[in-house]
């Protein structure tokens, strides 16, 4: 019977992750917000200092 | 009941051969044997007075077996050079007649056979030999020692004869006897006094048919006049426990037979009274045996015990215990891979040639201490089979592992058991039904979560939020028109392709929420290159790259792409990259999360069930371990 408890409390715990979209991995970085100047004014967007990836590669 | 009524020629008291097949009588007053031929009658001998036995029945008692009624009309009294047992000579309601042996703590009953098979020669049989669906558990030769009332024949005291004895795997007996010039077969089965419709009988003379505990009776020492008390019905050898002598239990004498050595001290008493498994049982005698390989004794102790069933016994190892009673070697069969009986298969688990090292009280058969036995144990813990072969007799016992605590309890014993040493021969792996359990649940949960992941893949919107082109040669800025997310967290998958040929472009992505300015970003290289060679067409890159991040909240969101590309290949890229980004697309991560999370239990538990089987049959002669 634990093992039975075991196996439905695990098999919740998956379905909720993948109903709220948990990745094992994740691709992407996080970053500090965007300050509300930038995202209000026009064209903040563009001049705001984001990252780059440092790819330069290519054959 | 009538018969045929006639005095004895020696003495004038009446005789009566109320059996329609009864030949021979025994006078009740003067011992004469006297033989019947139509109305008339002849002395023909003298018979000795009976020997005392623990029988529980008498001559006139009546009964009813398989709704046949019959009366026992006579008595044979039977040994093998040790204690006598009783065979009562039945005369049916039907006219016809049969026996019922008092043997091993049963009644055996018997009738002839009607047609006369064809049946083996005596010098063919061997305990264990198969003949049609029974198996032959004794073959020996047995002694007339005493007879009363009617009898089918006419008694020769201390005549001999040969017989086999055979049994089936459901409670059928049969036995063979080759007394005359053809061999005769008898076949019955076993039964209690109950089944025998002998309880009443029984009761009016005041004493219960299924009493626990033996009734007892003491001889005296013939060694040294120490009183050696006797309760088994069948006791057959004795030890003194003054002069260490060790008796024969002979037509109600004892005689000495051997001398024992050093005593040991028995965990269990003799005359110890317990209930075990629900039965009435008695300590009647104790065996301290070993097996020798090389140098080294490997020693073991067994009581053999007297309840309402009939004998049994108890075994402990190395502070393992079983219990066992004795079965009829037609209820094993053997078969690949083991021996087959009561539904279960045993796996041979030892042969060894077992040794006496000390007797105490007293037992059912004739034990010599100089004596040895070819013992072998099969078992399919908790339960166990066991074999001993002596003297032309194969004797099965099948029994069950008892926890220590068991033994304690049912005897009431003092303080606390031992604890068993290593992993006893039937002693339930207690790992094994967890593990099973586990890995049930294990696959079962291995299916659900797949069955399930497919279900909810199709299930999850996969809706495109954005769908924007990004052009190329400019290697510039763009930002996505803005788009909603609803819902709860979510995965987002964001795909990137390009109509690429021998060029590559870098796009750097970040995915910005308007509404709080949380910002992630991402890389793509999206690259085509292919030529030939020395011969050979290659190609490498991807003109489509994905990526999914998880656990996006909602909220209105944006992707600025940065466009990077190579400045020698400017001309090459095609003018735009298309960016498409969707929800609720599938994420693999918790499912093989899942997956894996389902294999601990059932792996260790797994591994701890082998260590236990691998420290069980470490101590086995068989080579093969047991898979589980």
């Amino acid at each position: 019977m634990k093992f039975a408890i075991v196996t439905a409390a695990l098999l919740s715990l998956v379905a909720w992750a993948e109903l709220r979209g948990w990745a094992l991995t994740e691709p992407s970085r996080r970053h500090p917000p965007v300050p509300a100047s930038v995202r209000s004014s026009p064209g903040g967007y563009r001049s705001y200092h984001f990252w780059h990836t440092g790819y330069h590669g290519g054959k | 009941m009538t018969g045929v009524a006639a005095a004895c020629p020696q003495c004038g008291a009446p005789l009566r051969f109320g059996g329609g097949q009864s030949l021979a009588a025994v006078c009740g007053h003067c011992r004469a044997a006297v033989a019947r031929k139509g109305v008339e009658v002849a002395l023909i001998g003298k018979i000795p007075d009976l020997v005392s036995t623990a029988t529980r029945l008498g001559i006139g008692d009546a009964g009813k077996i398989d709704g046949k009624a019959f009366q026992i009309v006579g008595r044979l009294q039977i040994d093998q050079g040790a204690a006598a047992w009783d065979e009562w000579y039945l005369s049916f309601a039907d006219g016809g007649d049969g026996w019922l042996a008092e043997a091993r703590g049963g009644l055996y009953a018997t009738r002839r056979f009607g047609k006369n098979p064809a049946l083996p020669p005596f010098e063919s049989l061997r305990p264990g030999t198969r003949v049609r669906h029974m198996t032959v558990d004794e073959v020996g030769e047995a002694r007339f020692v005493s007879a009363d009332g009617e009898l089918p024949f006419q008694p020769e005291v201390g005549a001999t004869y040969r017989f086999a004895d055979l049994s089936g795997g459901s409670g059928e007996f049969a036995t063979i006897d080759y007394s005359g010039q053809e061999p005769e077969l008898f076949v019955g089965r076993k039964l209690d006094y109950g089944e025998a419709g002998l309880a009443a009988a029984i009761a009016s003379r005041g004493r219960a048919p299924a009493e626990a505990g033996p009734e007892g009776r003491a001889l005296a020492c013939p060694g040294c006049g120490a009183p050696v008390p006797l309760k088994g019905p069948e006791s057959a050898t004795a030890a003194c426990g003054s002069c260490r002598s060790l008796l024969d239990v002979h037509e109600g004498a004892l005689g000495i037979v051997g001398k024992l050595g050093e005593r040991t001290e028995p965990i269990l008493p003799l005359g110890a009274k317990g209930v075990l498994r629900g039965e009435n049982v008695e300590v009647l005698g104790y065996l301290r045996r070993y097996v020798q390989y090389g140098e080294v004794k490997y020693r073991w102790s067994e009581w053999q015990l007297w309840g309402s069933k009939g004998y049994a016994w108890l075994s402990e190892y190395d502070g393992h215990w079983t219990s066992l009673v004795p079965i009829p070697g037609g209820q094993v069969e053997e078969e690949s891979g083991g021996i087959r009986s009561g539904g279960d298969l045993y796996r041979h688990f030892q042969t060894a040639t077992a040794h006496y090292e000390d007797i105490q009280g007293e037992l059912s058969w004739q034990a010599r201490i100089e004596e040895t036995q070819n013992v072998r144990d099969y078992t399919a813990p908790p339960k166990a089979l066991s074999a001993e072969e002596e003297k032309g007799e194969v004797n099965w016992a099948r029994g069950e592992w008892l926890p220590p605590e068991e033994v304690w309890a049912a005897f009431k014993l003092p303080g606390v058991p031992p604890r068993p040493i290593g992993v006893g021969m039937a002693q339930p792996n207690r790992w094994l039904p967890m593990k099973r359990q586990a890995s049930r649940w294990a696959w079962a949960g291995a299916a659900l979560l797949i069955l399930g992941s497919f279900f909810l893949a199709g299930a999850l919107p996969h809706q495109v939020v954005a769908s924007f082109d990004v052009p190329l040669p400019a290697e510039g800025t763009t930002i996505s028109p803005p788009f909603e997310l609803a819902g709860e967290m979510q995965s987002l998958e964001i795909v990137a392709e390009a109509p690429l040929n021998q060029s590559w472009v870098a796009l750097d992505l970040a995915l910005i929420n308007e509404d709080n300015g949380d910002a992630r970003s991402l890389g793509f290289e999206l690259s085509r290159f292919e030529g030939i060679d020395e011969g050979e067409h290659w190609s490498e890159g991807s003109r489509a790259r994905s990526a999914v991040l998880g656990s996006v909240p909602r909220g209105r969101y944006l992707l600025r792409v940065d466009v990077s590309l190579d400045p020698g290949s400017r001309q090459l890229v095609p003018p735009n990259a298309s960016i498409r980004v969707k929800r609720g697309v599938f994420v693999y991560g918790p499912m093989l999360l899942g997956l894996l999370a389902l294999i601990p239990v059932p792996l260790v538990l797994g591994l701890l069930s082998a260590s236990f089987e691998r420290r069980r049959w470490e101590q086995s002669d068989t080579d093969d371990e047991e898979d589980e």
